[in-house]
């Protein structure tokens, strides 16, 4: 005797072949969205500016600073840019989906135990002190930015640069906060400025090439290594030619 | 398949010309007590955070990349300010006292002002009133980060009434796109809310 599920496949099968013997047409809707991606990374510029130019001692003092500190890094390293990952799925981008919804995640639980160290519910130690319970927090993002890093090589340079220097400062702060070594926890800290700036460029690179229908800043295709042709690092080159009614609302067309 | 909705960039720049008028003039020293956050953090929390927060997400929708990264920016920034306050209310953190020097509301107001100038920017292709609500914005933003972080009151007090200039500009932008239609929106204009303009 078949099995509800058998009988549901068998009625659907035998159907299918009494019309016309072929699988009745897929449908696919592809709907365009603007970059998500820009937000996520002036997100991620903001935040690990912010924090890493405390950390290599620019700015604020050791422990004075982090309370008044969190908060924004939180939502703006954090919330937004969850929210661009998220939105990147609509975009069909693998590596912003995966990413910026990674590091959003970051600096959500960054704000969350540095909240509990300000109401005292946990001892937040200084850098010179070994904490192995934060620095495990940057093996997995050191392993998904630096295989991110890898994806991006057929994307851009600039896109590959970010994530290859944040990757490689996960693993120096890893090492840092791991041996309480703030030696090493500032050489990653020089990684993540770094980081930052590329991550504002290709946030700016992506916002303003859509804004302006043409490449403004270089996308930094290197031709046959990357999909985009060698045009892309030409100002003024139509990258796209998106579809729009001019004439109607927002959705059908760019917006301001 | 394009969709046609209602430019949520309107709610964005009506959030942040809000959040802005009201804190700018504080800022500025220009009304209340020093510790009048108390009252209008929530303010500043659900609506130049969270209202902005929804513009900015639905600007994806929208295809309207500047007013996604400009609002979404904002947003959060109003979101962290809020909290800052909230906890500065509940005595859980200690913060300086309006018009003294603050190192970590000047550094974001660094970086808050790049991004301004970014989006500012993008925004000029379509929209020059959008420029220069954008590029007050990133003025306003600049100034409040070398008052804070030089500790200078009045800097800051500039600050605090470009940064009002910039919420009176948001104001006049987003009021100028509620009124204006777009010249051939595609409807069927005895559907429903969605299939027609307006409800």
């Amino acid at each position: 005797m078949m099995t509800t599920h058998e009988e549901y496949v068998h009625q659907a099968y035998e159907s299918r072949h009494e019309h016309d013997g072929a699988a009745p047409p897929a449908r696919v809707y592809l709907t365009p969205i603007a970059p998500p991606a820009t937000l996520g990374l002036f997100g991620f510029f903001a935040s690990t500016m912010v924090v890493s130019t405390w950390i290599l001692g620019w700015w604020g003092t050791p422990t004075g600073s982090p309370p008044t500190m969190f908060e924004i890094a939180a939502f703006f390293g954090g919330l937004a840019q969850f929210a661009a990952g998220v939105w990147s799925f609509r975009a069909r981008d693998p590596i912003g989906s995966a990413l910026l919804t990674m590091w959003g995640t970051y600096w959500m639980a960054w704000g969350f135990l540095q909240a509990l160290g300000a109401a005292k519910v946990v001892d937040i130690p200084p850098l010179s002190t070994a904490q192995p319970g934060f620095a495990v927090w940057f093996i997995p993002l050191c392993l998904f930015t630096s295989w991110g890093a890898i994806a991006a090589i057929r994307e851009n340079l600039p896109l590959f640069l970010v994530l290859a220097t944040v990757g490689a400062g996960c693993g120096f702060v890893a090492a840092g906060f791991w041996a309480g070594s703030p030696t090493w926890t500032k050489v990653g800290a020089w990684l993540f400025v770094f980081g930052a700036c590329f991550a504002w460029y290709t946030g700016a690179m992506v916002l303003l090439e859509y804004a302006w229908g043409r490449v403004i800043l270089s996308l930094g295709v290197i031709p046959g290594l990357m999909k985009l042709p060698a045009d892309a690092n030409r100002p003024g080159f139509r990258l796209s030619a998106p579809m729009e009614y001019a004439g109607g609302q927002p959705g059908t067309r760019h917006a301001p | 398949m394009l969709q046609p909705l209602a430019a949520p960039s309107i709610l964005g720049y009506f959030a942040l010309g809000s959040a802005l008028i009201i804190w700018g003039p504080w800022f500025a020293m220009a009304w209340g007590k020093k510790s009048d956050y108390s009252a209008f953090f929530p303010f500043l929390l659900l609506f130049g955070g969270f209202g902005q927060l929804a513009a900015a997400l639905w600007s994806y929708r929208a295809r309207a990349a500047a007013s996604a990264a400009l609002h979404g920016s904002w947003a959060a920034f109003f979101l962290g300010l809020a909290l800052i306050y909230l906890l500065a209310t509940v005595h859980t953190i200690t913060i300086p006292l309006r018009g003294d020097g603050w190192q970590s509301l000047g550094q974001w107001l660094i970086y808050m002002a790049v991004i301004s100038m970014t989006t500012a920017f993008a925004a000029l292709a379509h929209s020059v009133p959008g420029f220069v609500a954008q590029a007050t914005l990133a003025a306003g933003a600049t100034l409040g980060a070398i008052g804070l972080l030089a500790g200078s009151s009045g800097v800051q007090q500039v600050a605090g009434w470009v940064l009002c200039a910039a919420g009176a500009l948001a104001y006049a932008v987003g009021a100028y796109q509620m009124v204006s239609a777009p010249r051939d929106a595609v409807e069927y204009e005895h559907g429903d809310p969605g299939v027609k303009v307006g409800q």
